[in-house]
């Protein structure tokens, strides 16, 4: 069950990051990052629930500092093979 | 904010990554080595412990007793117990500790330690307290641990160094926000096929602003580990304690002496260690403390990690009955948030609070804080370079450049090489303190690779390193079939699962590597009479 929340909250993290991306830049749109930060507060919310209030916060801070990361650096691909 | 000033912060910001850059760079890398040092990699450099140690609570219990017998009463005052395996220690170590009163009124602690094997609990050896730790025998997982926390300076001289790192981390972070905050917003994107220079300006700005919130928070940590002990310590002492060090600890961490009955009654250690798991069973116990051995009023302090607490519990017991009188935090005595704060610390700057997922996840963001002043400065180089009147002599860029390669990709192999190096000792010298070997290959290597960096130009000493490192990755996981029997293959009957995991991370990590090289100098090598990669040009 654990294992499963998890996952769960790092779908959402990156799906928060996706909604955020607005072709490289922070969008601006607000229903976008409304829906953004309504995942994020979920993925915070699945880790609290799993690990506790205090350990879920800081994780949710290391993963979301690893899946933007991740994200931002292998994105540019796609660039490529679309162009 | 006036542009002279963001000008004023620019420069500060080049010049504290510059001058902290290389070094910040070791303490990263070695940090996100480090992550793992406790237990995993300790018990992939121990053989004795690779097997799940099932020592059973009784056996231990006889085994402290037998051998408080043999010491006397005098130095059963405190008993410090750190159980086999399950974070520091390759063997059951006990430690039978007296406080003597001196001539001049002051106490002398005196204490004789004991090393038992952890399977059989045979007596290894034993030696008094002073000489174990002066003459602290090191593997390649504490070595790297503690070359982390103080670059094997000694200390106060090495802690100081990587508390003021941790300082200056935080400065390089400010003034970077502030100095980049108009391309914050550009958070996603990342060019690496436009140019050399945009692939180092957006590498720098992805890891920066992703990593800020988890790069400050490694930066206080670490500059509170390295400067509590060697300034905050003393200062509080010397504030509010008369300059007694050992008074300010004692009042604020977890372990209280009680008040000796001298009615000799035993201390149910085994009991104190089945409760502990009923009790507590997500918590795995490390350490035991027990004030006033075989005394009616002993207190017995239970350490462990893991349960939903970001910072270790302590279990406190009634020695003479195994009855639990309260679970507290280390630093639990410590009223408000304090406390918890304190307790915070260690977990929050290593990772290691909740399973190897996160202590992966702080690995991979401590290699981007390590890659972070690297690609600061390359960028610095690049720019100077392609300038048309640069700040400084083209000579003056190229050697920072070689020393880049040389300093960072040195340190790189060198923990690289401490793997297999291990492995060799244990098979070759096993009954013998490895200490003074892992030293010298360690920076023997380091000092190696940095000569050859200096040397050699910046891409060849770069794809020498590299193939070097990937050659010590690759090799790790035969070598260790081929000295030690333990492989995947018989990884049900041996139990050897995080040997064996640490094993495949590094070939894994091997692979990747050589795979990048090749596509990397390849590519180069393809492009080279056209249009020389942008990274020759630091030759």
């Amino acid at each position: 069950m654990e294992l499963l929340l998890v996952a769960l909250s790092v779908v959402l993290s990156l799906a928060g990051c996706h909604m955020l991306n607005d072709n490289g830049a922070l969008t601006n749109n607000k229903n976008k990052c409304l829906i953004a930060g309504a995942f994020h507060i979920t993925a915070i919310v699945l880790l609290g629930a799993s690990y506790g209030w205090v350990r879920g916060f800081f994780i949710y801070l290391g993963l979301i500092s690893f899946i933007g990361m991740i994200y931002s650096l292998v994105r540019f691909q796609k660039e490529t093979s679309d162009t | 904010m006036k542009s002279i000033t963001i000008k004023k912060l620019y420069k500060l910001h080049t010049w504290v990554g510059i001058i902290t850059g290389i070094l910040l760079f070791i303490i990263a890398f070695t940090g996100a080595v480090a992550v793992f040092a406790r237990p995993e990699l300790k018990i992939w450099a121990n053989e004795e412990i690779r097997s799940p140690v099932k020592t059973a609570p009784l056996q231990i219990q006889q085994v402290i007793e037998k051998y408080a017998q043999e010491v006397g009463p005098e130095y059963q005052e405190e008993v410090h117990v750190q159980l086999a395996g399950a974070r520091s220690s390759s063997t059951l170590r006990v430690i039978y500790e007296g406080h003597f009163e001196q001539e001049d009124g002051s106490e002398r602690h005196e204490g004789i330690v004991y090393e038992f094997d952890p399977n059989t609990l045979e007596k290894l050896k034993s030696t008094d307290m002073e000489t174990y730790f002066s003459e602290f025998e090191y593997d390649m997982a504490s070595f790297i641990a503690s070359f982390h926390a103080d670059l094997h300076l000694g200390r106060p001289v090495g802690l100081i160094l990587t508390g003021l790192l941790g300082l200056t981390l935080m400065v390089s972070i400010v003034t970077g926000i502030l100095v980049h905050r108009k391309k914050l917003p550009q958070l996603f994107t990342f060019r690496p096929q436009k140019s050399f220079s945009l692939l180092l300006n957006d590498g720098h700005k992805v890891m920066g602003v992703w990593g800020v919130a988890f790069h400050s928070i490694l930066a206080f940590t670490g500059a509170f580990l390295g400067l509590a002990t060697v300034i905050l310590v003393p200062a509080a002492a010397y504030v509010s304690f008369g300059g007694d060090q050992e008074k300010l600890i004692e009042t604020f961490t977890a372990t209280k002496a009680p008040i000796i009955s001298h009615i000799s009654q035993p201390t149910k250690l085994a009991d104190v260690l089945e409760v502990s798991a009923k009790e507590k069973p997500e918590l795995t116990i490390t350490n035991l403390t027990v004030m006033g051995y075989g005394d009616k009023n002993a207190l017995v302090y239970a350490f462990g990690s893991g349960d939903e607490n970001l910072g270790g519990q302590t279990l406190v017991f009634e020695g003479a009955t195994a009855t639990l009188l309260k679970v507290q935090s280390n630093f639990g005595r410590l009223e408000g948030v304090t406390g918890k704060i304190l307790d915070a610390m260690f977990p929050l700057h290593f990772g290691n609070f909740a399973g190897v997922f996160v202590k992966t996840i702080w690995a991979w963001l401590g290699l981007a804080m390590a890659l972070l002043p690297i690609s600061g400065i390359m960028l610095w180089i690049e720019r100077g370079l392609s300038a048309q009147h640069p700040a400084h002599s083209i000579t003056t860029y190229k050697t920072m450049s070689r020393l880049l390669v040389g300093c960072c990709g040195g340190i790189v192999l060198a923990v690289g090489v401490l793997f297999p190096a291990q492995l060799l000792l244990n098979a070759y010298a096993a009954s013998t303190n490895h200490t003074s070997e892992i030293f010298t290959i360690f920076f023997a290597t380091w000092g190696v690779a940095t000569l050859i960096g200096l040397i050699l130009p910046s891409r060849k000493g770069l794809l020498i390193l590299g193939s070097a490192i990937a050659i010590c990755l690759v090799s790790v996981m035969p070598l260790d079939a081929l000295l030690t029997g333990s492989h995947l293959f018989n990884v049900f009957d041996t139990g050897h699962v995080v040997s064996i995991s640490v094993d495949i991370t590094l070939f894994v990590l091997g692979a990747l590597l050589i795979t990048l090289l090749r596509k990397q100098f390849n590519t180069s090598a393809a492009n080279s009479p056209a249009a020389p990669s942008p990274s020759a040009v630091g030759n």
